[in-house]
């Protein structure tokens, strides 16, 4: 039964983890936790196990300042019953501890279960989208440490004003299993990579920041590809590119947004909204609205977790059902929303794979994964040099919303004013706000050149962080409200 | 319930991880136990919609080996896991730069005797009917407050109990236990096909403390109605009033900029104002690890170390930074006590209970002396540059005009730099109130810019 992922490609380092949960959790063990999990009636339930590693190395001041490694493991039981949740977890690996969260578990539900709940348990198909090279646990750390000091070598060599240099670089490796009361087991292998640089730079007295970061779901041939240079040398343009920066306008401005990264507009303007909970409960102000115009035609959205080795990818979702590619919205018209279980079976949908968790201490809600709008007909040339008089978000912090009444913002690190098609200087990061379905509306020139964000997303919902990737082309926006200090 | 490890065998566990770093070969070590509880109940629409109920674990591993830092961390309190841990932790740090600067803190014996009164025992028995007839109650509240009230996003009851147990290579041992309870209330309004949701919230150690489910869903419906119909007023330099959410929300700007370690890198807009005057005569900003019943409180810090109460702001002027052992060491300073740690992090400096000082104004007397500006109720976005100090947030509230709240406001964003914006906080109010452990009265900002339409 546990072909759901083969053993041979867990990697060394996880492979304990993936052992005493694979050990612990015998189809037997399944059936009897699921059966103590619905003795009360529940309708649904689900056992979610998962071992996971983190590696961290930090540089700072010229030292490799430390070095770091842990482990996390637990076991989450959920019983729904209608709309209602119980959900109760454990980090001992004891059946005695697993029964007793099952139990806790099935509190939510209120009526005469069965005694033995007769699983029929079948391995899910799991894709691998992210195929991996180099494993994490095959580089030692001495080579993680190269990495930095040729990101720190490359920042100071960059420019005479940089006087300070800091870089990280994590891994993360996770399995999971999942089985539930439908016969669904399914496991699955996460791989996640993350490096960052931050600069400090000088100029009479002048000081500014610059970070640069990326990563996702893929081994360590990423560098082959994105070196530390490459992220150390963009860390330190950034930061002095902010030594002239001006003062940001206030108030209403033609919004020219960059490729990549401005696709956390996306994220907060409309992904947010399209989560099936909120539609559910009728709290989102897309709620009912599929089919309707909700954006200018030029724009179309997706969200996809299938794209290889992007940071908001997965192979399944945390409820075992596989990622897939959604329209959500298809030349400004509503398509459809992200759905999990839950919502799912409540609005009579199928799940669309977003069912995700932070780790076995939540309970998945519907979340995006890589969000994005497809690309259009311009050169980003031709986009530029149509704005009289505007302002030019090249890159981005990151965002908010509030899905009752549309309102987001996005934090601009990195803008420019533009007159007569041109970029002139570039201005001190400003915060862009207005509501989603306005916005959206005001979209009147879409790129050719969409592009992702570089893998340094993390989503916040209900407590619970998990890595989004966003994309986008250079886009204009008629009118948007830009947050400087110039009046 | 599952049975926790107690103090005792909590100790015992701390014990044993010293004694395998010291034999693996650590200089020194010091080790982070946590261990606790948690329960999560939420109702919407007057139905309970979740039951959660977690115990959690886990140790952090600090050790230092001729003047290098290895760190490791586990969930798993098996002998196997303890044995990973410490030969990671050992090994890493052959693998890092050596550090003049590393080792653990200088002692200073914690007072076993001091009660900070952040356990309280009847937090643990709160029957499972009374946290769901709590939010029940709260729910039915804000229905009935106002009839545009015609949604829930849910109102949640929380509370936990937790253990944390720090020992080092030294000989110290230290422990204390906490407990909290939560209740927040978000309700939805409409009115002409448009949601408005807010919220609010009361936080306490004890659950006598806890403000009722009456006066906190009553605050979070009234906060939620009167932001229907809101408009996008035009862009204006005005004065601008923070409430007891935005403004604990932009003193938290200070934090980052306070730290010790960005001060120590160049890396801050309050580097070099030591001493100087950074803020209005009006303005003391006091960072507190041992007031009673606070949400940071603790008798010792991420390292061991005391805790303590200090103006970082006095009367307008920069008194301090905020420091843990190793950045002090650097800055040949003392550890301010504000190492703040979890167990699967190593220590890093944050604040305790960290407040602006209760002024004399009232509410009343702050919004009766605009003519016309804004009343921030609502802040979205995040914070300054710590380097710059210059921040821009999106937000939402009420406009003033002539002194009375005329009409709700949405689509803006105030902007500022830090310190410009401390040179005009010219009113503060007495309603200190601590939502969290950053926590401000009412304050009016002379003037900013607010952008819209």
């Amino acid at each position: 039964m546990n072909e759901g992922l083969n053993t041979a490609t867990v990697a060394k380092i996880v492979k304990p983890g993936f052992d005493a949960i694979t050990g612990l959790l015998s189809a037997e063990n399944i059936e009897k936790l699921i059966s103590q999990a619905l003795s009360r009636g529940g309708e649904f339930a689900e056992v979610y196990a998962e071992y996971s590693v983190v590696n961290g190395l930090s540089l700072e001041e010229n030292k490799i300042r430390q070095a770091q490694s842990g482990i996390t493991q637990g076991i989450g039981i959920r019983v729904i019953n209608g709309e209602k949740t119980g959900y109760a977890y454990s980090e001992r690996f004891e059946m005695a501890d697993l029964l007793h969260a099952a139990k806790t578990a099935s509190m939510i539900a209120d009526g005469a279960g069965r005694a033995n709940h007769k699983l029929n348990l079948r391995s899910v198909d799991v894709p691998n989208n992210s195929p991996i090279k180099i494993y994490p646990d095959e580089i030692e750390v001495k080579q993680r440490a190269d990495l930095l000091w040729r990101a720190n070598k490359a920042a100071f060599d960059e420019d005479k004003r940089v006087y300070q240099v800091e870089g990280s670089l994590w891994d993360a490796m996770k399995v999971v299993l999942i089985a539930n009361s439908d016969g669904l087991f399914a496991a699955d292998q996460r791989i996640m990579l993350r490096f960052n640089v931050m600069t400090l730079v000088e100029d009479n007295g002048n000081k500014q920041i610059g970070r640069h970061g990326g990563g996702g779901r893929i081994g360590f041939e990423y560098f082959d590809r994105m070196t530390p240079e490459l992220f150390a040398k963009e860390a330190v343009r950034t930061a002095t590119v902010m030594l002239r920066a001006q003062e940001a306008p206030a108030g209403p401005q033609t919004v020219v947004l960059g490729n990549g990264w401005a696709g956390v507009l996306l994220h907060e303007s409309v992904g947010h909204g399209l989560e099936a909970d909120f539609n559910r409960k009728e709290t989102s102000l897309f709620a009912g609205k599929i089919g309707q115009r909700v954006a200018s035609e030029l724009v179309s959205v997706v969200d996809d977790g299938t794209l290889p080795h992007l940071r908001g990818s997965i192979n399944i979702d945390d409820e075992g059902e596989p990622g897939a590619r959604k329209m959500l919205i298809e030349n400004g018209i509503l398509k459809g929303y992200m759905v999990d279980k839950l919502n799912g079976k409540l609005m009579g949908l199928e799940s669309t794979g977003s069912g995700r968790r932070e780790s076995y201490r939540y309970f998945p809600v519907p979340r995006m994964t890589n969000t994005f709008m497809t690309a259009g007909e311009h050169d980003p040339e031709e986009i530029m040099k149509s704005v009289k008089k505007g302002f030019y978000a090249k890159t981005f912090g990151g965002g908010q919303v509030d899905i009752s009444n549309g309102q987001f913002v996005f934090q601009v690190t990195e803008g420019y004013m533009i007159e007569d098609g041109q970029i002139t200087y570039p201005v001190k990061g400003a915060n862009l706000i207005g509501s989603g379905p306005e916005i959206l509306q005001r979209v009147v020139m879409v790129g050719k050149d969409l592009e992702y964000d570089t893998g340094v997303g993390t989503c916040g919902k209900d407590g619970q962080g998990v890595p989004v990737g966003v994309g986008m082309p250079t886009c204009k926006i008629s009118e948007m409200t830009v947050g400087g200090t110039r009046v | 319930m599952v049975n926790q490890l107690n103090q005792v065998e909590l100790e015992k566990l701390a014990g044993d991880i010293i004694e395998a770093a010291k034999r693996s070969g650590a200089d020194e070590a010091d080790v982070y136990i946590e261990m606790g509880r948690e329960s999560e109940i939420t109702t919407r629409m007057e139905k309970i919609e979740n039951l959660k109920e977690s115990i959690s674990q886990g140790f952090g591993l600090r050790v230092f080996k001729n003047k290098k830092l290895g760190f490791s961390y586990s969930s798993d309190f098996s002998k196997g896991a303890i044995k990973l841990a410490v030969e990671q932790a050992i090994s890493l740090a052959q693998e890092v730069s050596a550090d003049e600067y590393n080792g653990l803190p200088d002692q200073k014996k914690i007072k076993k005797t001091l009660d900070l009164q952040i356990y309280d025992p009847e937090v643990d028995l709160i029957p499972g009917q009374k946290k769901i007839d709590l939010c029940l109650e709260a729910e039915r509240t804000m229905f009935d407050y106002d009839k545009r009230i015609t949604n829930s996003d849910g109102v949640g009851f929380y509370d936990g109990q937790g253990t944390v147990v720090m020992a080092n290579t030294a000989g110290e041992c230290n422990a204390f236990a906490s407990t909290f309870c939560h209740l927040t209330v978000n309700p939805v309004a409409s009115e002409n096909g448009k949601l408005q949701s807010n919220g609010w919230q009361s936080t306490a150690r004890f659950v006598n403390d806890l403000h009722s489910p009456q006066d906190v869903a009553t605050i979070a419906a009234e906060r939620t109605v009167r932001m229907l119909g809101a408009r996008t007023p035009s862009t204006a330099v005005v004065p601008v009033v923070f409430d007891n959410v935005t403004g604990a929300a932009l003193l938290g700007n200070l934090v980052g900029a306070l730290d010790g370690d960005a001060i120590f890198k160049g890396g801050s807009f309050l580097l070099n104002k030591l001493g100087q005057r950074v803020a209005t005569e009006i303005v003391t900003i006091v960072d507190d690890g041992l007031m009673p019943k606070g949400l940071a409180s603790s008798p010792f810090d991420g390292e061991g170390i005391a805790t303590n109460r200090k103006e970082v702001i006095s009367k307008g002027v920069l008194q301090s930074y905020l420091y843990d052992s190793y950045t002090a060491r650097k800055a040949k300073t003392k550890s301010t006590g504000n190492a703040r740690r979890e167990y699967s992090s190593l220590p890093s400096i944050g604040p305790l209970n960290f407040y602006l000082q209760a002024g004399k104004s009232s509410f009343n007397e702050i919004i009766g002396s605009i003519k016309s500006g804004l009343y921030l109720t609502n802040l979205m976005g995040f914070g300054a540059n710590v380097v710059t100090g210059d921040f821009s947030l999106g937000g939402a509230g009420l406009w003033i005009e002539n002194g009375k709240l005329a009409y709700p406001v949405e689509g803006i964003t105030v902007a500022a730099n830090m310190l410009d914006l401390l040179m005009k906080v010219d009113m503060i109010g007495s309603d200190l109130l601590f939502l969290g452990s950053v926590a401000s009265p009412t304050y009016r900002v002379a003037s900013m810019t607010v952008s819209g339409a």
